[in-house]
């Protein structure tokens, strides 16, 4: 019989079983043409095979066996038509496979050899991932890429739902040329050698779990595997104090799955295996949120020199110190940002901005991100829309007169670019109680004065003072402490 | 609490009791002492039951017994009781204040590590400081105690728990094991100040 | 600067004890002799706005003048040197700010309480006496340490005449005493040496109930101790009334001596309703009592 392969549609190897016994000594003469008035070229070869260019449409083969003097013992001469040729591709060569064993991924990378051929062509890729000692099969995926006349590297990467520390994962690959202007048959590459990522079950120094401090969000499905030494056995493993039916993925590695974890405590889910004849190993599964949208953003001056930010964390995440969530406050129009300090054991958080001169408008983003994800709040204020002053402070009274009183308090802050108004409560013992407001220039960390007229001689007052941004009124500040005063007799 | 009579006159060989302390004040530290076991053993079984409660299981389940750790630093009461009460008062300080010279600075690995998986146990902080202050204390008086008797201490010593790449199992497994070997040193030290 | 001056007083600003001595020189600038056709002799000093007496000037030489004081309470900021220059128009030369004050004193009569807060909290207060005012800013610190350990300085917060520790330790020795430190010295007070278990004025009992027994001249007490008997163990004072007397009578004190959480007061009167309340401290008595309970009432029985 006569078998031509061809690996790139432009050369092809027959291999054929000569009819005579006699196999030794033997050398072959094969002469082909593909069609008139080609003239036969002819090969001698020791081997039963030759390479032959590929052509349109059949070739004519004529196998001479010669034997050691060179006397032709017998021809055999063939009609090879395109159909009977065999496309099989190049055995793949895998470049290079990584693991990033914090995200339990392999990333693969191989050379498609596309300049074999001449033209574009779709190829198919086979990717099968194994475990286990027994090379258990673990996935076969598909994979099509197109051939361009030009190598390519082509990389594809997988997520393993088990650690991949729990025992190797080997991966090969395979090839498959779909040309539709040929109309030989197409069949897959040979597989690939096998590229492995060793797992660590072997030649551990103490039984170990993996994986080890993982964060994951509520509802998940986690897989943990034990492993341990020669001589050693594992008698269970646990999640928290609920057995699981163990997995053997090696000699000395079992896996178990847990379904749908719940949020663990603050110290995280213990996941434990006992392992004979007197040990024991684990891991700490973190289970919580990722944040909640930062609640009630809001955003205020208190003097002019920082903004103060402060919002509700909302849903608490159930994650502690190095898995808190982190703030970061960006400003659009400036481009800064702050890294915030929160007290992850408090609900309300602020942090401060610094105000800008010649800033008025301030595009606030909140962004809040643990290991499970982030979300971000977002504020547009005009600062000068957001006074909130401080309490009145070093505030006085005094009178020379039987009818009026001198008012004096002081505020920190720079109100420069604003106007104050200041609302003063006057109360006598009567209790009755008058509320006169006065509007006054804005200035920088300065005493400010009002005078009350129209008082009783005589007569005992309690008075009080607060003060806000006389345009776009945002919040009062609190009230000073209360100041007692008795006007002169008239 | 049982009442504690101490007669000073059979500890104190003749070196000893030029010391700095007289004979009544070694029964006094002496008596002083063991109250401040009494106190200890109290405190660190309390301790024990309250760290269990924080770490989630198998560590709060009762039937919990993992197989004995190796604490770095710190001598295990592993010499068995008859054994123990067979040593001498001094060479059971001794003991003593190697195991004293060394829980502190692990009580306050322990404290520290706590402080990260569980921060909002403020209960467990307190009582993981106060056990570690209350080591330093018996320490300071286990070495007045001794140098009474003319007893040499330990030398000092090199102990801390794993640092924080050991992973949150182990740190709770090792914060476990002292505080146990705490209890069970405390449990030791009462019985030897009893026998002074 | 523009204006350039003509002359200066050291010492610069001198930070000086109350009642000691004090001589400061004001030395003229040469530039400004010349100019001023001035001399040392004409150099005025003052004191705030009013002249020091003559008596206390020395020249010494026609660019320096000297001004003593035998006691610095008279002293005030500023100390100014002023000179009398053409027609009698006072020139001020160089002025400095004087501090006053004293090093302070050895804080005397310090002692320690612990307080009882909660089953497991306990605050040790030191009090002492700061001594004089010194007029300066004075640095007060409670030291406390083992016979092998210092501990933590303790700093008081807003006051200079006690402090407060909270990990107190009890079984072990603590000497304790105070540093006062200010510009002009430091002073240390007596050392005192104690057993923080045996200055425990602990928490009263609580959850008093009294209930009737078969006898109608008895009603039995019984309590929770907030301190733990691994603490110390304690002794009780334990008083009642008829409930509309104000009359307290007391349970004898040697009766409930010893530690316990129950008491029979007997030899009352049938039918009749009492009020009881107690208190308890160190049942060596070292320490101080708690203060009372709440109180809580009871009915004998019948006759």
């Amino acid at each position: 019989y006569l078998k031509c392969i061809t690996h790139d549609l432009n050369r092809m190897i027959c291999s054929w079983d000569a009819t005579s016994s006699a196999n030794l000594g033997l050398t072959y003469k094969i002469c082909y043409t593909n069609s008139e008035p080609f003239l036969p070229v002819c090969i001698k070869t020791e081997e039963k095979r030759a390479d032959i260019p590929v052509t349109m449409g059949s070739t004519n083969i004529e196998i001479t066996t010669l034997n050691a003097s060179g006397t032709p013992l017998a021809t055999e001469t063939f009609v090879l038509p395109e159909e009977n040729v065999s496309l099989i591709p190049l055995t793949p060569q895998i470049l290079n496979l990584n693991a990033d064993f914090s995200t339990y991924t392999l990333y693969l990378k191989w050379n498609d050899s596309g300049s074999v051929f001449q033209h574009e062509l779709d190829a198919s890729w086979q990717i099968q991932i194994l475990r286990k000692e027994t090379m258990e099969t673990v996935t076969l995926m598909n994979y099509d890429s197109k051939l361009t006349g030009k190598d390519s590297i082509l990389s594809w990467n997988w997520t393993s739902d088990i650690p991949l520390e729990c025992t190797s994962h080997h991966v090969k690959i395979r090839c498959y040329i779909n040309d539709p202007y040929f109309s030989g048959r197409k069949e897959w590459s040979e597989w690939s050698p096998i590229k492995t990522v060793p797992g660590k079950d072997t030649k551990i120094s103490n039984a170990v779990v993996f994986p080890q401090d993982k964060v994951v969000l509520v509802g998940s499905d986690v897989a943990f595997c034990c492993l341990y030494n020669e001589g050693e056995s594992i008698k269970y493993m646990k999640y928290g104090s609920e057995s699981y039916s163990l997995l053997h993925l090696s000699k000395w590695s079992s896996a178990i799955k847990v379904q749908n974890v719940s949020a663990s405590i603050s110290s995280g889910t213990n996941v434990w295996c006992s392992v004979l004849p007197d040990n024991v190993a684990g891991t700490v599964l973190f289970v919580g949120y990722a944040p909640d949208t930062p609640q009630n953003l809001t955003c205020e001056t208190r003097t002019f020199i920082t903004i103060t930010c402060s919002w509700n964390s909302g849903r608490p995440t159930g994650l502690y110190r190095q898995r808190q969530t982190k703030y970061i406050l960006f400003e659009r129009i400036s481009r800064e940002n702050v890294t915030c300090k929160v007290d992850e054991l408090n609900k309300s958080h602020h942090c401060d901005f610094p105000v800008h001169a010649n800033q008025k408008i301030y595009s606030f983003t909140l962004e809040a991100t643990n290991p499970l994800g982030r979300a971000e709040s977002s504020l547009l204020i005009d600062v000068n829309q957001r006074a909130h002053l401080e309490t009145p402070d070093k505030f006085t009274v005094s009178t020379n007169s039987s009818t009026n009183a001198h008012l004096s308090w002081y505020i920190p802050g720079n109100f420069i670019q604003i106007r104050l108004l200041c609302q003063i409560e006057i109360s006598n013992t009567n209790s009755e109680r008058q509320l006169q407001n006065v509007s006054m220039a804005g200035a920088e960390n300065a005493n400010y004065r009002a005078r009350v007229d129209a008082l009783h001689s005589y007569a005992t007052y309690t008075f009080r003072v607060r003060c806000s941004a006389s345009e776009h009124f945002w919040r009062w500040s609190k009230w000073s402490e209360g100041k007692k005063l008795t006007t002169l007799e008239a | 609490m049982e009442v504690l009579t101490v007669d000073p006159a059979n500890l104190l060989s003749p070196a000893a009791s030029s010391s700095s302390l007289s004979q009544q004040e070694v029964a006094t530290k002496i008596k002083q002492t063991h109250s401040l076991t009494v106190l200890l053993k109290h405190c660190s079984e309390q301790l024990l039951a309250e760290y269990v409660r924080h770490q989630g299981e198998p560590f709060s389940s009762p039937d919990f017994q993992p197989p004995a750790m190796a604490v770095p630093g710190l001598p295990s009461p592993s010499v068995p009781p008859e054994a123990w009460l067979a040593l001498s008062d001094g060479k059971r300080l001794w003991h003593l204040a190697a195991a004293y010279a060394a829980l502190p600075g692990l009580l306050g690995s322990v404290r520290r590590q706590q402080a990260e998986l569980n921060p909002l146990a403020s209960e467990l902080h307190r009582q993981l400081e106060a056990a570690a202050r209350q080591c330093r204390g018996l320490a300071g008086n286990l070495e007045r105690i001794m140098g009474a008797l003319g007893v040499t201490g330990p030398p000092p010593p090199s102990s801390s728990l794993g640092g924080p790449t050991t992973g949150a199992f182990l740190a709770k497994l090792g914060g476990y094991h002292v505080c146990r070997l705490h209890r069970d040193w405390a449990m030791r030290s009462h019985e030897a100040l009893g026998l002074l | 600067g523009l204006v350039q001056s003509c002359g200066y007083i050291i010492p610069e600003s001198p930070l000086l004890t109350l009642g000691s001595n004090f001589t400061a020189l004001c030395i003229l600038n040469e530039s400004c002799l010349d100019f001023g056709n001035i001399h040392a002799n004409q150099i005025i000093w003052k004191i705030k706005s009013s002249v020091v007496p003559k008596e206390q000037y020395r020249v010494i030489n026609r660019t320096v003048s000297s001004v003593t004081f035998s006691d610095t309470s008279t002293l005030a900021t500023p100390l100014t040197c002023n000179v009398l220059a053409d027609g009698q128009i006072e020139q001020n030369i160089y002025g400095i700010a004087v501090t006053l004050g004293l090093p302070p004193e050895k804080p005397e009569n310090l002692s320690c309480v612990v307080r009882q807060m909660s089953k497991n909290t306990f605050i040790m207060t030191c009090t002492w006496n700061p001594g004089r005012d010194t007029f300066l800013a004075t640095d007060f610190r409670l030291k406390s340490q083992w016979p092998k350990e210092t501990l933590p300085d303790c700093e008081p917060q807003g006051v200079n005449n006690s402090c407060e520790i909270s990990n107190v330790q009890f079984f072990v020795n603590l000497e304790v005493w105070v540093e006062a430190k200010n510009a002009l010295g430091k002073a240390e007070s007596e050392h005192i040496n104690f057993d923080p278990v045996d200055i425990v004025k602990p928490l009263p009992p609580r959850n008093l109930i009294v209930s009737s027994g078969e006898l109608p001249t008895v009603l039995k007490l019984s309590w929770e101790n907030q301190i733990s008997v691994v603490e110390m163990e304690l002794k009780f004072n334990i008083r009642y009334r008829i409930s509309d007397s104000p009359d307290w009578m007391e349970v004898p004190p040697e009766d409930t001596a010893s530690h316990r959480t129950s008491f029979t007061v007997q030899s009352l009167m049938p039918y009749t309703k009492y009020v009881f309340s107690l208190r308890c401290m160190k049942k060596d008595g070292l320490g101080s009592w708690s203060d009372w309970s709440k109180e809580k009432s009871g009915v004998t029985s019948e006759a």
